[in-house]
């Protein structure tokens, strides 16, 4: 699964990312600034989980 | 029971919440409360020490300590330099890498001059010490890239913004005053402008897009900047300005890398992973063949005899 996210600007927002996915159970997480790739989690859940850290996606 | 823990590298939001998540996952902690460089926390001594709050902030890639982080005068560190061999190994080899690489580029032009170049009419005149500004360009250019990319260390957004903005504004105003003075105003910031941006974006890429704008504008203005200055100053003591210019420029790629370790490295667990010295002479010696060939064959202005 990917998602393009808008308004990560630095690695803090990219460490945020992914330690929210890997929390949320997803595998295999690959966070870039604007984009994160995962496995074993849901596409919906995995967006309010990103939206509710305050980033856009699309 | 109260603590206030020190995080230095706390810069913006995502770094509250990051640190926030992770201490929530700590059992004993009841609440916390963010200040610009500190976290002051409340937790029960009985379910958590210190030590396991601070471990865990560090493992989320920040400084932390109950104590501040005074940092050291130039002295002290310049101290801890010579006496810590261990300590700044990295240091040690990037100056190494400095002197030997401006040898033996110097070497390869002198081999060069008596193989080709001294064909050329007035070559050394019109020449001679812009290879040499060149030399020390690329060499302290490519030390401070060398230095910057031999630790993998976490970069906060402020520190990628001066990483980008300093690579991109240096290699501009260098390179860009040097080919500017050989060839002119528009190849000399054409190659001022591509190459500080070029460095600038790659650089800047440490600190996410931030740091990447950062990099593409001081490349823009440095990269301008650098020609324009030899241009102007072609007909009032360029020759006597230069080294003034020059050293104040290296001079500025010191404190980078210094700026760089007290932010990236010191204090952190941070994986050195530098590369090879072989690497690093053959990009100086291709880098500079490239410059040297702009310099001999690019398109020059009417003030040099161009078309």
């Amino acid at each position: 699964m990917e998602l393009k996210i808008e308004g990560m600007h630095c690695n803090s927002c990219v460490m945020l990312i992914k330690d929210v996915l890997e929390e949320a159970g997803a595998s295999d997480v690959k966070v870039m600034i604007g984009k994160a790739s995962f496995d074993k989690l849901d596409v919906k859940k995995a967006k309010e989980l990103i939206v509710a850290e305050g980033y856009k996606v699309k | 029971m109260k603590t206030k823990i020190y995080v230095p590298d706390i810069e913006c939001d995502s770094c509250v919440k990051l640190i926030s998540r992770k201490l929530k996952n700590v059992q004993g902690i009841s609440s916390t409360k963010f200040s610009d460089d500190s976290v002051e926390i409340s937790y029960d001594d009985g379910m958590v020490k210190t030590d396991h709050i601070i471990n865990t902030i560090k493992d989320a890639g920040y400084r932390a300590s109950t104590e501040p982080f005074d940092r050291k005068t130039l002295g002290e560190r310049w101290k801890e330099f010579r006496e810590l061999k261990h300590k700044y190994d990295i240091e040690r080899t990037g100056l190494s890498y400095v002197v030997y690489a401006f040898f033996i580029l110097a070497a390869i032009e002198a081999v060069a001059y008596f193989g080709f170049f001294s064909a050329i009419p007035n070559f050394f005149k019109d020449y001679g010490i812009w290879l040499f500004y060149l030399n020390l360009s690329v060499v302290t250019l490519g030390a401070a890239t060398w230095h910057f990319l031999a630790y993998k260390g976490k970069v906060t957004c402020m520190t990628g913004m001066m990483i980008g903005m300093t690579f991109g504004m240096q290699a501009g105003m260098m390179l860009g005053a040097v080919i500017g003075a050989t060839n002119g105003f528009f190849i000399g910031s054409m190659v001022g402008m591509l190459v500080g941006n070029a460095v600038g974006i790659i650089t800047g890429k440490s600190g996410g897009v931030m740091g990447v704008m950062q990099g593409m504008m001081s490349g823009l203005m440095g990269g301008t900047m650098g020609p324009m200055i030899s241009l102007m100053m072609f007909s009032d003591h360029l020759l006597l300005f230069m080294p003034f210019y020059m050293i104040i420029n290296v001079a500025i790629l010191a404190g980078f890398s210094y700026m760089m370790y007290e932010e990236v490295v010191e204090g952190k667990m941070v994986e050195k992973n530098p590369i090879d010295f072989w690497t690093f002479i053959s990009g100086c010696i291709i880098f500079t063949a490239v410059m040297v060939t702009i310099m001999i064959l690019g398109p020059k202005s009417l003030l040099f005899g161009g078309i």
